[in-house]
């Protein structure tokens, strides 16, 4: 009984202390506040069942646990829907002129995948040996998913000037 | 300024933005989740529990009836499992099964990624087991029903027994690929499919190092989708469309997929697509690299819904699904007739500014949200998934000033 109280309050300490870089993962893979803390949430549920079988730190447990979660079950969810760039018809030519110079708007028109791995590559200066940890893919693939991203991004105005130099 | 730098700045700057209210409440609302998933795991293991042993019994009499010839596949005390299936026309062979742990948990063995599960499940009664990946169900046996439809092996597999008796058995049957393409057009083990969603093949090519690949352009052709492949250990090949300025690294199309990256150029007869060193180098030879282009024609017209044109026939979860049914309920509850099995469930939208839909199919109950920005969306499409045999109402709630709805109920074929 204990020892389910310290764990309790260890994991306790940890998401108060720790959960907010997490949202901010989440929120970047997201794109929504309210996505992300339910994001977050969802996968701190799952890592407190492993709570007590994690070894050294638990924040690149639990970013590992949130970053799959959305790459499964988040790109499930919207599997099929179709991007903002596809439907004209609810915005002006300047509104799509707009986006289309909005890196940010870029980044979330890209495919879960592909979105997590910009993410953890360019926001959270991951490696790619250390990308690929998080995701449980070979670094080869982060490799190409980096680069399928990185491609789609560069039709975008805001990365039109992308050298193939800035790909590696 | 570089612009990873830009991007890097921007990713940056919107986490910055972020302000993180609910950090001390959060633990509270975590706890509150957990007590909710153990509630549910608790309701599971209790029946699970009971037919580990059983399983286990069945398990054996499984992967020994792996080695058997076909047709005859092994069984499950009176349960046939195939040994070979068919998934979008690729072939799979049976490699064992796995039994489910009294938390209903199933622990699968390292394999591919693309490796497929069949739930088996004996002695239900008038209950079911649902397989659930994540926070998702896959599929579905009820009754008397025996075996579920195949589904891809996703993650965190577990089965969820409800309204069946302790004798109730369950396990899952794994399939991995034999290495036979599907029907189609292949070469090194990629294949152009001789199908995909609702298009047909109408040509492909292969073509090695140095050389061209071209296929020929249907003249009465206007619905026509490019498949372009391109794969090497050799770092930056790029692959370009003859007659045109640009190209593609070929990282970016190592899958095949009818992505409309490629277009045939108007007047034009055949469509072909070389590899070179580099953006702008030459042919590439004495690489070793595959590499090849394809079209593709909509073989079945689209349906239009709400003056958006959605797919009449759609692949999910290795299931071809046709549209039968265009479900007018407004932002409210729908029933949809799941008597004759799952069905596979598509929205579409129009005006909407935000849209939450639930149904028991959907994890946690529901599932929704909505992309950045406030403008209302739509006309658009979302395909939320599989509605299991039992699962008959879904319930959108669609807010937006004259925010219009209709569920699309697909069957499959």
């Amino acid at each position: 009984m204990n020892d389910h109280v310290d764990a309790a309050t260890d994991f306790d300490e940890f998401v108060a202390a720790r959960s907010s870089r997490l949202l901010r993962t989440a929120y970047l893979l997201t794109h929504d506040h309210a996505l992300a803390e339910d994001l977050l949430q969802t996968a701190l549920t799952k890592a407190w069942f492993a709570w007590s079988r994690i070894e050294g730190e638990p924040e690149p447990y639990v970013r590992r646990i949130l970053v799959n979660t959305y790459a499964s079950w988040w790109r499930r969810r919207w599997n099929g829907e179709r991007s903002h760039a596809d439907l004209p018809e609810t915005a002006t030519q300047d509104d799509a002129a707009d986006e289309r110079h909005d890196l940010w708007a870029a980044t979330a028109r890209l495919p879960r995948r592909q979105r997590a791995v910009i993410v953890l590559r360019f926001a959270e200066d991951l490696s790619e040996a250390e990308t690929a940890r998080v995701l449980g893919i070979s670094p080869g693939t982060v490799k190409s998913q980096t680069s399928k991203a990185l491609a789609k991004l560069r039709i975008d105005p805001a990365l039109a000037n992308q050298t193939t130099e800035d790909r590696s | 300024m570089t612009s990873l730098d830009e991007l890097r700045r921007t990713l940056e700057q919107h986490a910055d933005d972020l302000h993180d209210a609910e950090r001390h409440t959060r633990p509270a609302a975590v706890r509150g989740r957990v007590r909710t998933a153990r509630r549910r795991r608790a309701g599971a293991v209790a029946v699970v529990a009971a037919a580990v042993l059983v399983v286990a019994t069945g398990t054996t009499a499984l992967v020994r009836g792996s080695a058997d010839p076909e047709p005859a596949g092994p069984s499950l005390k009176d349960v046939s499992v195939p040994q070979r299936i068919e998934v979008l026309g690729t072939p799979y062979r049976l490699t064992g099964t796995e039994r489910v742990a009294a938390d209903g948990s199933i622990d699968t063995p390292a394999g591919g990624d693309d490796r497929f599960v069949t739930l088996v499940a004996t002695g239900l009664g008038s209950g079911e087991a649902t397989l659930w990946s994540d926070y998702w169900p896959i599929a579905r046996v009820r009754g008397d029903q025996q075996l579920a439809a195949p589904a891809p092996a996703g993650d965190d597999l577990r089965v969820e027994l409800d309204g069946a008796p302790r004798s109730a058995r369950a396990e899952v049957a794994i399939y991995e690929p034999t290495g036979e393409p599907a029907p189609g057009v292949a070469a090194d083990g990629v294949v152009f499919a001789e199908r995909y969603d609702d298009r047909e093949l109408v040509d492909a090519r292969f073509a090695t190092a140095g050389a061209e690949a071209t296929v020929d352009v249907p003249a009465d052709a206007d619905d026509l989708t490019v498949s372009a492949y391109c794969h090497s250990e050799t770092d930056n090949l790029w692959l370009h469309q003859s007659g045109t300025d640009g190209g593609f690294p070929c990282a970016d199309l190592a899958t095949v997929t009818p992505e409309a990256l490629l277009r045939p150029q108007p007047g034009e007869r055949t469509l072909g697509v070389y590899v070179t060193q580099g953006r702008n180098g030459a042919r590439a030879t004495g690489v070793d690299v595959t590499f090849g282009v394809a079209l593709y024609r909509q073989a079945v017209a689209p349906t239009t819904v709400l003056g958006e044109d959605v797919r009449t026939v759609v692949d999910f979860n290795g299931r071809t699904w046709r549209l039968d049914e265009v479900l007018d309920s407004g932002p409210s509850e729908y029933e949809v007739d799941t008597s004759d099995g799952d069905v596979y469930l598509g929205v579409v939208y129009v005006r909407a500014t935000e849209m939450l839909m639930t149904s028991p199919s959907a994890p946690e109950g529901g599932w929704g949200g909505f992309r950045e920005g406030d403008g209302r969306q739509g006309p658009g499409t979302t395909y939320p998934g599989i509605l299991f045999a039992g699962d008959r109402t879904v319930d959108l709630n669609l807010r937006g000033p004259d925010a219009d709805t209709r569920l699309l109920v697909y069957r499959p074929e």
